[in-house]
């Protein structure tokens, strides 16, 4: 499937998640981030 | 039609279980240690549901993000792997990154969306939308021993591209 998935399909969405905004905790500042280790990558 | 056929309603539910279970794997970083090895796959092989309050203890970024999906896609509503197309038994974000489909524009990200990190084609980071804080949509990435940490989805300078497999 190449066509993006913001298109139409999903009318309405945007306020479903609105309505129900989670209470996040504090964020993280991204200095304070270790570096990312990366991903494993296709198994062998 | 939606990347994952399911409606609206359903949509909804399965976001809010996704974001649960990126938000429980957080809130147990210290005793979700980061691995690359074989048991990364430990919570979905294990069947470590979400909603009991389970999660893996070993995963990495992509592991940890298929997870979350897991719990909503095969667990709730009994989809096949449409993430990375392995049955739910492996994948990495290079085949992350054939599931789904592409969210071109920033103001359409909606929870459960995963950014992809890194050079194309196969990338090397993702993390999972877990809501907005200020208009900027928030990830959950689970990258390092430390993590998962809750941070901005472009916490990282070369986030490339945000998919959707809901």
């Amino acid at each position: 499937m190449t066509e993006p998935a913001d298109i139409d399909d999903y009318t309405g969405d945007a306020a479903d998640d609105e309505a129900v905004a989670e209470i996040l905790p504090p964020a993280t500042d991204p200095a304070k981030v270790p570096a990312d280790q990366g991903d494993a990558g296709a198994d062998q | 039609m939606s990347v994952s056929g399911l409606g609206r309603p359903q949509r909804h539910v399965a976001r809010e279980i996704i974001t649960q279970a990126a938000l429980l794997g957080l809130h147990h970083a210290p005793a979700l240690h980061y691995t690359q090895g074989s048991d990364r796959w430990e919570g979905i092989a294990k069947h470590r549901v979400a909603a009991k309050g389970d999660y893996p203890r070993h995963a990495d970024c992509s592991a940890f993000a298929t997870w979350c999906l897991w719990n909503a896609l095969q667990l709730r509503f009994h989809l096949g792997d449409i993430v990375n197309g392995t049955h739910w038994t492996g994948g990495y974000t290079g085949t992350m990154a054939k599931g789904g489909r592409e969210v071109l524009h920033l103001k359409n990200v909606l929870r459960g969306d995963c950014v992809l990190y890194g050079p194309a084609p196969t990338y090397e980071h993702v993390a999972i939308i877990v809501g907005h804080q200020n208009g900027v949509p928030m990830v959950v990435s689970n990258g390092s021993e430390s993590g998962p940490f809750l941070v901005r989805y472009d916490y990282r300078p070369d986030h490339a591209q945000i998919r959707r497999y809901i």
